[in-house]
């Protein structure tokens, strides 16, 4: 089944002089378990896909059906609510609350579905565990790596068990150890728990690990490759 | 629950802007606390003050002297009135007057003065006339007229002790008189005014030669001066004389005193407004360090509601963290100011030609810390309220797109 399906999707930024087309008719269909890719030349239309697909950013023209549901029309707050209960971010930097610890960053989200303390706690400790970093439960964000903080928002992105979790350029700022050891853990829990991925990203290593790989160039898919 | 928890750390993200933004809460209630307690404690004393050595609670009149000032116009019912105040138990003293506007006059100087007929033993007992006596003796027999006078009467007229000066006035006929008299005391009060005009003789000596029988005025002193209102309604409603309390018969000074207080808020308020905005500021560069941090929270599921709420909790512990040392720092302020008291003999001057003393004693009633608490909390609520809802004001997708 189709978790995410888009339909002559097109976002039209009207900027100061020129209008920029900058996704152009996209139809695009993902399933739940898959791998995917979101590559392509910068200004492609990457970050503006994964925007709108994860109920960011409003589409121009065409439909987005995310889990069944037409986000198009959503109001902002049900939108809100929605991505609290259906999708998981992991964004480039700044994934983290400060003053939060690793572990209360984890259970931040639990605490906004009105989860128990105790399955928050439980589910917080196993993922920071899924992650490797239990024994980091206590630290902020400050005290943490780079990598060890994009491992954290992962935990984070799956603690409200969404329906997809939605990385955009999540290695961008890690180096190749932490960017490798990342891809190992998305991959694992991908295989392992079924968690549906869709990143994008410029590192050609990263692309080697994804499954599907689709390319975008000028707001059009140009290519869509999965691997057997 | 975790929005308490973050909204607090949030206060101490950046320590040094907060403590800044703490400092000013302390030293903005610090000083509003002794501000009001130092002006309270000025006119609390200059009320007692007035009451006790000038007007007393009550005064009674007839309607037409309040109009003319002229002697003639006596009060009808003095009689009944004195003994319906001597079976009053809230009634501490009354003094019956017999008030005529005339001169002093020395041979070197003549003065604007207001003579007033007294029962000697009477007028003692409400105003406690002999207690400011700087000079001489209270109405010592003598021979002639014994009067006293005001130690800035006296200097006017450049007379001293034991001096005769003449006092002149009109009598029941509207001739002039005039009769002379011999100061056996001195008296100063803290107003300098009273003292300059306010000459003090026995009742029936100026009777006698103003050819009027009768009084002109009734000064009543209470228990309790919460009494007031209460005591001038009764005597009101059984009489024609005009009945006013102090308010009423010292005019000025309850202006003066309305003013002040309106003078007070508004101080008051400018003060706060002025840490308010401080506040409202170091929020706002608050909200605006913390966009991509705002977005990111907006796009994991944080709704505008709990985003609102932690900015308003995050406000509102940044100006109340401050608050309690402020209120204590104020009560030390007052407690200690009125310990040792404050001297103004510096400025002493023009106050106490206005009836204030020269020495301050600072002193807040506890309800006013309270109303103080009130309005922080309430200006904190309000200055939260700006940061917070801009906090709102931002898109996800932008936000985000700074990351
Ligand atoms: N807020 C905006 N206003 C105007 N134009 C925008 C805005 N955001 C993006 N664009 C334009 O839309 C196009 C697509 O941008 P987008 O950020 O989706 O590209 P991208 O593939 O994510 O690029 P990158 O690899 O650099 O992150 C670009 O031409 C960009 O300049
Ligand atoms: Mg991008």
């Amino acid at each position: 089944m189709s978790v995410i399906k888009t339909h002559q999707l097109s976002k039209i930024y009207n900027g100061s002089a020129v209008a920029v087309h900058a996704l152009n008719k996209v139809d695009l269909h993902i399933e739940e378990g898959e791998f995917t890719a979101i590559v392509g030349p910068s200004g492609s239309g990457k970050t503006t896909l994964l925007n709108i697909i994860g109920g960011l950013d409003n589409a121009t023209s065409g439909d987005v059906e995310v889990a069944g549901k037409d986000i198009t029309r959503m109001s902002e707050n049900d939108l809100i609510d929605f991505r609290l209960h259906n999708i998981g971010f992991v964004f480039q930097a700044y994934n983290l609350i400060p003053v939060l610890t690793a572990q209360e960053n984890v259970e931040f989200i639990m605490l906004m579905q009105k989860r128990d303390k105790k399955e928050r706690h439980e589910r917080a400790m196993s993922l920071l565990k899924a992650v490797g970093l239990e024994s980091q439960a206590d630290k902020r964000p400050s005290q943490m790596s780079g990598g060890q903080q994009q491992r954290v928002a992962v935990a984070r992105a799956l603690a409200s068990r969404p329906r997809f979790v939605l990385a955009d350029e999540p290695t961008a700022n890690l180096d190749s150890v932490s960017t490798s050891n990342l891809l190992d853990i998305m991959a694992r829990l991908n295989q392992e728990e079924g968690t549906t991925f869709v990143f994008s990203t410029h590192d050609q290593r990263v692309i080697d690990r994804a499954r599907r790989v689709i390319t975008l160039e000028d707001g059009h898919i140009v290519s869509d490759e999965t691997k057997a | 629950m975790m929005l308490v928890q973050i909204a607090w750390r949030n206060v101490w993200r950046n320590r040094g802007r907060s403590l800044v933004v703490m400092m000013a809460m302390v030293v903005g209630i610090s000083s509003v606390i002794f501000l009001m307690a130092f002006s309270w404690g000025m006119y609390d004393y200059r009320i007692k003050e007035a009451i006790e050595k000038e007007s007393s609670h009550i005064q009674i009149h007839n309607p037409k002297y309040k109009e003319f000032m002229e002697a003639k116009f006596t009060i009808a019912d003095a009689n009944q009135l004195d003994q319906k105040l001597g079976k009053d138990s809230r009634v501490k003293a009354v003094s019956n007057r017999f008030v005529v506007m005339g001169m002093a006059l020395s041979s070197r100087s003549n003065v604007p003065a207001r003579i007033i007929g007294v029962d000697t033993l009477e007028e003692n007992k409400t105003t406690d006339l002999s207690g400011s006596l700087t000079e001489g003796e209270y109405f010592t027999g003598t021979k002639g007229i014994p009067v006293l006078v005001g130690e800035k009467l006296a200097k006017d007229l450049k007379l001293g002790l034991k001096k005769k000066p003449v006092l002149q006035f009109q009598d029941a006929n509207g001739d002039m008189t005039a009769i002379k008299v011999k100061i056996v005391g001195l008296y100063k009060t803290n107003n300098s005014m009273f003292d300059g005009m306010n000459v003090f003789i026995p009742k029936e000596a100026l009777q006698n030669a103003a050819k009027i029988k009768g009084v002109n005025e009734i000064a009543i002193l209470l228990n309790d001066a919460r009494d007031v209102d209460d005591v001038k309604t009764e005597l009101q409603s059984g009489t024609k004389s005009m009945v006013e309390t102090w308010k009423e018969s010292i005019p000025e000074l309850a202006i003066a005193i309305d003013t002040f207080d309106k003078t007070m808020f508004i101080i008051v308020l400018i003060l706060f407004l002025a840490v308010a905005i401080g506040i409202i500021n170091t929020m706002l560069m608050a909200v605006l360090e913390r966009v991509r941090e705002i977005g990111m929270l907006m796009a994991v599921g944080m709704n505008k509601d709990k985003v609102f709420s932690m900015f308003m909790l995050e406000t509102i512990f940044l100006s109340l963290a401050g608050a309690p040392i402020g209120i204590f720092l104020g009560w030390a302020l007052v407690a200690w100011g009125n310990h040792s008291g404050i001297n103004l003999s510096m400025y002493g001057e023009g106050l106490s030609s206005m009836g204030f003393s020269n020495m301050v004693y600072p002193s807040l009633p506890v309800k006013d810390y309270f109303i103080l608490t009130g309005e922080i909390i309430v200006i904190s609520i309000l200055a939260a309220l700006v940061p917070a809802y801009r906090s709102l004001r931002l898109n996800p997708a932008t936000a985000i797109r700074k990351i």
